[in-house]
């Protein structure tokens, strides 16, 4: 008996079309009279009903096609039928359905849910540090009023055949400026000095940076508290708001002097006039302390019109309108009073550097005033959170593919009702938008209360961030918001609802490809995690320099007292000399590990600059330096200044020389003879050995007295050194240190930046280990069936869970194949290139690495081993 | 001989247009009449059909009405606006010119320089 109606056929076909809206009710009831149209004509011709029917509704083709063509006029039906208000909130309450299934999706799936949302959360905190970090260093001293009228003078030279450029600038050049070029409205001469700050009872480790008066009417530092003028005065010094808490803590400073001197040669008191607001950006100008320039020239009784002396740097600040290039070729008229007067230093050219729109490669100028951004660093800091964001959406992506298992039922019910795969695509990509929403309110709070303040402290710029008064700001968000939820979900999305709903309902759905992307992304996280596993461990080796390479003598007996004048040396040498616990004492007036300075040597026409180190009678004893040949400076040899030289081990190796002793050089022009040489001393913790040179002076130049005790307990002899002091200079400062803490500042940034990176690494490896837990709980269920009739035919259970996760021993083997070549001869042409030790870690570094990962990735998939290897066949086939 | 999709595609508004100028007509009278016009070699996709009717009612070429029949729901039939009769006009111009231009070019009565 044929059941076949032609109404509710009809009524069927029309509820197919009726679910999709681009079809209105009047397009269904026209397209229903032309099928019934033409089923009237089909049985005209003698065909049955159901034929009809059948015929009739294969002509009319599949909706699809309908609707594809439909959709073109849709809008424009809307618009000239007013109705696109009502679309627009059918669309909105559209979404709203998806973020209430997105939120229950993520509520339901806690563990999947937690493993998405953690990764996403530090990735992209990572990327919101990052970015407020470069705003502020990629927009460094754009705050300037002036910016486009400010230029920093800098000259272009010839040394050792090839043309450097260079940011410091002859004394003379400035007066010159002011003279002679026409358009430049002001000059300011930049001088930096370290030294000691004394500020009542107190010493600090400081500089100054000494400044014509108008360097404030040219840069944007404003005043917060004082005198606007503060350089105008002949002893006025302005302090940042920092320098100004460092230095006088909750005490108002205006009014209050400072004393500053340096290498205790020469001192300058100064009274602060005011105190400069918090800047309103990052500056490549770091200074504490700002005080006139004419005060150092007093001081230091400087000849401001001799062109074979050094500024810091000359800032010039042109007249509106005026072509930089005329300033330029102005200067080149002033390079040849230059070269005559400085033989050693040949001047090519001077060019302008401006603030705003700084040179090219502005971060290649030698001594350059102001630090520019490098842009290594910046890809550096890039590559940090786009490597954690692509573990997280891996992550992301591998899991929700394995989801997949749990929601097919759900798909193919969803399809075969009606559900289009638009709908499906936009149902997949709003529960991903409502996760990575989540994740960045989290991201926003770790950035806010733990990342940027880390960031702070760990780099010196100040961080500026303002998110309120930055539209970039919540816009950079934004993309990262929709393009990480795109980049994460338009795979899954578009996969999941490819799938076939009839092979879904009939359980024979296939899933093909899934196992090798989920491997291949796996097998990318684990190589990134790798990545930063072995350079936080490369850091934590490498930073164990002291334990390596030595100092090139014993530290322990060793005090240094720093000294305000030479004139104190004298006395105190002879007040601690014959003290039981002191068993030697040099002056000095630089230090091995405390300050050294540059010197250009010359010999057989070649130039070379290296460390010099000025030393009095007994340094090299007294410090305990190993001589390797010929003598120190002892007085009994006598005549030693300026003539003689001490070489290290590293210069002798650098010039060639198989016997160094009686070899000479040239430095500064005067010509001096090798006597000695002395085992490399360690200079920085960090850098390798450079080649250095010491030349003896005489008391009357210390800056240090060096004081070798007679056994290890250095604090004891400093606290003794202190009463001695006391009683020796009452009422004056007391500064010293213990050489074995030298390094100290050195060794804890070392240990910041390798705790810092440690984190990272560290983060990598729980983010790319969740993923595979996630992973593994995902693939589990599938397994049991297998694991179970394994069982039941034989097998040993510790064998099959062993069997089921062999893979994921083998994705961890194909990261660590691919990253260990890489870290290690990247990391090796980096630290070479950057001037830092050789890396002679051994291979213990990459076992102990691939030990580590896999430990934490067994430790990761132990539980679904463990479920594997207790599955009960009883209870699972119990079904089948 | 089936047309290529791309003629057959540029035909189908030039067809309708003209099938309406013979006075209004439903859709499936309009894709039935071009099958037997035709001899079943062009057919006009129902998908592309209404689509190509609400476009030219949008345009003001022509106007939709709803007539009742006396077998089963109403009818929706579309007729020629006075603006659809001069499009029509302009269209059957531009093919009679391609037309004589192939004509010529085919019946050798035009010589290449």
């Amino acid at each position: 008996m044929n059941n076949f109606n032609l109404e509710t056929a009809i009524a069927t076909w029309r509820a197919i079309y009726e679910r999709r809206r681009v079809f209105g009710k009047v397009d269904l009831d026209e397209m229903e009279r032309h099928l019934r149209d033409q089923v009237g004509y089909l049985t005209d011709t003698g065909m049955s009903t159901e034929d009809a029917f059948r015929k009739a509704s294969s002509e009319f083709g599949s909706v699809f096609e309908a609707e594809s063509e439909f959709r073109k006029l849709f809008w424009r039906k809307l618009w000239s039928e007013r109705k696109i208000s009502g679309e627009m909130r059918w669309r909105m309450s559209m979404l709203g359905r998806y973020l209430q299934i997105g939120s229950r999706s993520l509520a339901k799936q806690k563990v999947v849910s937690f493993i998405n949302i953690f990764g996403l959360s530090v990735a992209l905190a990572c990327c919101i540090c990052v970015y407020v970090f470069l705003d502020s260093y990629l927009g460094m001293d754009r705050f300037h009023e002036n910016g486009e009228q400010i230029y920093l003078v800098s000259h272009n030279v010839v040394r050792e055949g090839e043309m450097q450029r260079w940011g410091r600038t002859p004394l003379a050049l400035a007066p010159s400026i002011q003279d002679q070029i026409p358009g430049v409205e002001e000059v300011v001469r930049v001088d930096w000095e370290s030294g000691r700050l004394f500020v009542g009872e107190t010493v600090f480790d400081g500089s100054i940076q000494f400044v014509d008066p108008a360097y404030l009417d040219v840069m944007t530092f404003p005043v917060r508290s004082g005198d606007p003028n503060p350089l105008s005065y002949p002893d006025g010094a302005a302090l940042t708001a920092a320098a100004a808490e460092k230095y006088f803590g909750d005490v108002n400073p205006v009014g209050q002097t400072l004393t500053f001197t340096m290498a205790g040669q020469n001192r300058v008191d100064l009274t602060i006039h005011s105190v400069l607001a918090p800047l309103p950006g990052a500056s490549g100008t770091r200074f504490e302390v700002l005080a006139p320039y004419p005060a150092l020239v007093s001081a230091r009784s400087i000849d401001e019109g001799n062109w074979g002396g050094w500024v810091s740097g000359t800032i010039i600040l042109t007249q509106p309108g005026v072509d930089p290039t005329f300033v330029v070729s102005q200067l080149d008229a002033l390079v040849g009073i230059q070269n005559a007067a400085n033989e050693d230093w040949k001047i090519d050219s001077f060019f302008l550097d401006n603030l705003r729109n700084p040179a090219e490669k502005a971060y290649n100028i030698s001594n350059r005033l102001m630090e520019a951004p490098h842009p290594i660093f910046v890809f550096m800091l890039i590559l940090i959170p786009l490597a954690m964001l692509a573990l997280s959406v891996f992550n992301y992506i591998n899991i929700a593919i394995g989801a997949t298992e749990r929601r097919l039922k759900e798909i193919g019910i969803r399809k075969v009702s009606g559900g289009v795969r638009a709908q499906l695509i936009a149902q997949f990509m709003v529960e991903n938008l409502v996760l990575c929403s989540v994740s960045l309110f989290i991201a926003g709070l770790i950035s806010w209360l733990f990342l940027l303040p880390m960031f702070d402290e760990l780099f010196v710029y100040a961080l500026t961030w303002a998110p309120t008064y930055e539209p970039t700001f919540w816009f950079v968000i934004l993309g990262i918001l929709l393009g990480t939820s795109i980049i994460s979900g338009a795979y899954p999305a578009l996969y999941i609802s490819s799938l076939d709903p009839v092979n879904i309902l009939k359980g024979s759905h296939a899933l093909p490809g899934k196992r090798l992307f989920s491997h291949v992304f796996l097998a990318t996280q684990f190589t990134i995690a790798f990545f930063s596993i072995l350079i936080g461990m490369f850091m934590a080796f490498g930073g164990d320099f002291q334990a390596r390479d030595g100092w090139g003598y014993d530290p322990d007996p060793i005090v240094v007292v720093q000294l305000e004048s030479a004139a104190q040396f004298g006395p105190l040498r002879d007040t601690i000399q014959d003290n039981a616990s002191v068993s030697q004492v040099s002056a000095a007036f630089h230090h091995v590990g405390g300050n050294n300075s540059r010197a250009t040597v010359t010999m057989n026409g070649k130039d070379e600059v290296v460390g010099r180190l000025r030393v009095g009678s007994d340094y090299f004893s007294t410090l305990g330096l190993n001589l390797l040949q010929g003598r120190g400076f002892e007085d009994a040899y006598g005549g030693d200044v300026g003539v003689s030289a001490v070489v290290n081990a590293s210069f002798a190796e650098r010039f060639g020389w198989d016997d160094p002793i009686g070899q000479g050089f040239i430095s500064d022009s005067t010509s001096y003879q090798v006597v000695g040489v002395v085992e490399n001393p360690m200079l920085h913790p960090i850098m390798r050995y450079r080649p250095i040179f010491f030349t003896r002076i005489e008391e009357d130049n210390a800056a240090y007295a060096i004081v070798r005790g007679s056994s290890d307990d250095s604090e004891a002899l400093l606290s003794q050194l202190r009463g001695e002091w006391e009683d020796l200079y009452p009422g004056v400062p007391f500064d010293a240190f213990r050489q074995s803490g030298v390094f100290d500042i050195h060794v804890q940034s070392w240990s910041n930046l390798t705790d810092a990176l440690t984190w990272l690494s560290t983060l990598a490896l729980i983010i790319s280990c969740m993923g595979l837990f996630g992973l593994a709980s995902q693939g589990i269920a599938a397994r049991m069936k297998e694991v179970s009739i394994r069982k039941v035919l034989g097998a040993n259970p510790a064998a099959v869970a062993l069997r089921v996760h062999i893979r994921y021993l083998v994705l961890i083997s194909v990261g660590a194949a691919i990253s260990m070549p890489v870290v290690y001869f990247g990391l090796v042409a980096l630290i070479d290139f950057a001037g830092l030790y050789h890396i002679t870690v051994g291979p213990g570094v990459f076992i102990g690495s691939y030990l580590i990962v896999a430990a934490v990735a067994f430790i990761s998939i132990a539980k679904h081993a463990w479920l594997l290897m207790k599955v009960s066949p009883a209870v699972t086939l119990r079904g089948e | 001989m089936n047309l290529s999709r791309k003629l057959a595609g540029a035909s189908f508004k030039p067809l309708v247009l003209s099938l309406l100028s013979s006075g209004p007509k439903y859709g499936f009278q309009i894709v039935h009449t071009i099958q037997i016009l035709s001899e079943e070699r062009l057919h006009l996709p129902n998908s592309k059909l209404y689509p190509l009717l609400h476009l030219l009612e949008q345009d003001g070429l022509v106007e939709a009405f709803w007539k009742p029949s006396e077998s089963g729901p109403d009818r929706k039939y579309y007729r020629l606006t006075e603006s659809g009769v001069k499009s029509l006009d302009g269209i059957r111009a531009e093919w009679n010119w391609m037309y004589s231009m192939f004509t010529q070019l085919w019946n050798g009565e035009v010589s290449v320089a």
